[in-house]
């Protein structure tokens, strides 16, 4: 197999005129009559091919490329080297400048409000809300307070009346209202047996109060 | 590059002049064309069969090809051994059309309008062309490209093998085979 090394010697001198190490190299390819033969081959196909070097690619190739160049990239002038008439000219300046003093306005106003929003969140530091707050807990409680002071008189009274069995507060208690009396146990009988012909299940007494056994 | 100007164009590499003419510098593109434009027209006129009208047309649109795919090149590949090889398959692609392509291929007319007379006299030229003609009447196509990249372009077998897409190894045995046939010939003439 031919290397780019041999190639080289081949293309450039015959045999004879390699150095010792250039021999060498080539004697464990070729012999010294190939290596001259294929020499003269080389020579042969550089002069034969190489004579082209005289032909060039005609002038009118790249004429017509220049045309599909422009038309691929069309060229670009920069802005600042473009022809402006005047009036644009001052036009572009005042809408800078004017843009400009615009932006300068908005950006001191800008400043303003940031200190405004800092004394804003002074003023919202003092405990406005919690007051109202303890306020709103204090009536809720009181509401509460009076509903179970009810509820807790609804259930204790009778309980206390037959713990005291006095009957002076008693009467304090129906006078104040709330319809709770006491009867004897005859009274009691008295006015269950009132209800003579009944069943004790109907009565509405028991039923209240659960009794079974008198 | 300069600091506050542009580089001088003569210093790109065929890559960097390749993107320069994606990005529409003219400059560029006339550098490139100036670099490869009589190279790549010999390389055509040869595998197109001596034909200077088709060499021409084929220049032209080696070159549009170049300039609308200069955008997207990919700056990894070598330029030279990217265009070469666009010039290939436009030829390939041209003796598959051509009903006549044998006629053509087996056409080799030395170009005699060298001026190169400090190496071979005219007597030396005549001799070699003749065996020239003799071997590449009977080349395939793929030895022909292999022949004109070697001789004619003086490339390297590895740019042969990225241009043809055939492997270097391909490339060395079908270089040995020709050599050793353009020897026999040389031989013949003499005996």
């Amino acid at each position: 197999m031919i290397t780019e090394e041999l190639l080289g010697l081949i293309s450039g001198r015959k045999f004879a005129a390699l150095n010792t190490a250039e021999q060498d190299s080539v004697l464990t390819q070729l012999s010294p009559q190939e290596y001259d033969e294929l020499h003269e081959a080389y020579a042969s196909a550089q002069v034969g091919l190489g004579a082209d070097r005289e032909l060039r690619a005609p002038v009118n190739v790249k004429r017509t490329l220049d045309q599909a160049f422009q038309k691929a990239y069309p060229k670009k002038v920069p802005i600042f080297a473009r022809p402006v008439v005047v009036w644009k000219a001052a036009a572009i300046f005042l809408l800078l400048f004017g843009t400009s003093f615009i932006c300068l306005k908005r950006s001191l106003k800008e400043t303003q409000t940031v200190a405004l929003m800092v004394r804003d969140t002074i003023f919202v530091k003092q405990p406005v809300e919690l007051i109202k707050r303890l306020t709103d807990t204090v009536i809720e409680y009181r509401d509460a307070a009076v509903k179970e002071k009810k509820r807790s008189l609804a259930r204790t009274v009778p309980a206390d009346f037959m713990a005291r069995q006095d009957s002076n507060r008693i009467r304090e208690i129906e006078g104040e209202g709330i319809g709770i009396r006491t009867l004897q146990a005859g009274d009691l009988l008295k006015e269950l047996n009132s209800n003579g012909g009944r069943t004790m299940k109907e009565d509405e007494l028991v039923q209240q109060f659960s009794f079974t056994k008198i | 590059m300069a600091l506050f100007g542009k580089k001088d164009i003569s210093l790109y590499t065929d890559e960097q002049l390749l993107q320069e003419i994606g990005r529409g510098n003219a400059a560029a593109f006339d550098f490139l064309y100036g670099r490869y434009a009589d190279r790549l027209y010999r390389y055509l006129f040869r595998l197109l069969g001596n034909d200077t009208v088709k060499a021409e047309d084929f220049l032209q649109e080696l070159f549009l090809k170049i300039l609308h795919a200069a955008p997207s090149f990919d700056a990894e590949k070598k330029a030279n051994t990217w265009m070469y090889a666009i010039a290939t398959n436009m030829c390939r692609n041209e003796w598959r059309n051509t009903s006549n392509r044998q006629r053509l291929m087996r056409t080799f007319e030395p170009w005699e309008h060298h001026s190169d007379k400090n190496i071979h006299d005219k007597m030396d030229h005549a001799y070699h062309n003749k065996i020239l003609g003799k071997v590449i009447s009977e080349l395939e196509d793929e030895d022909r490209e292999v022949l004109q990249l070697r001789f004619q372009q003086e490339m390297s077998i590895r740019e042969i093998a990225a241009i043809t897409g055939l492997p270097e190894g391909t490339v060395k045995s079908r270089l040995f085979y020709l050599l050793k046939k353009m020897a026999r010939q040389l031989n013949t003439v003499r005996l």
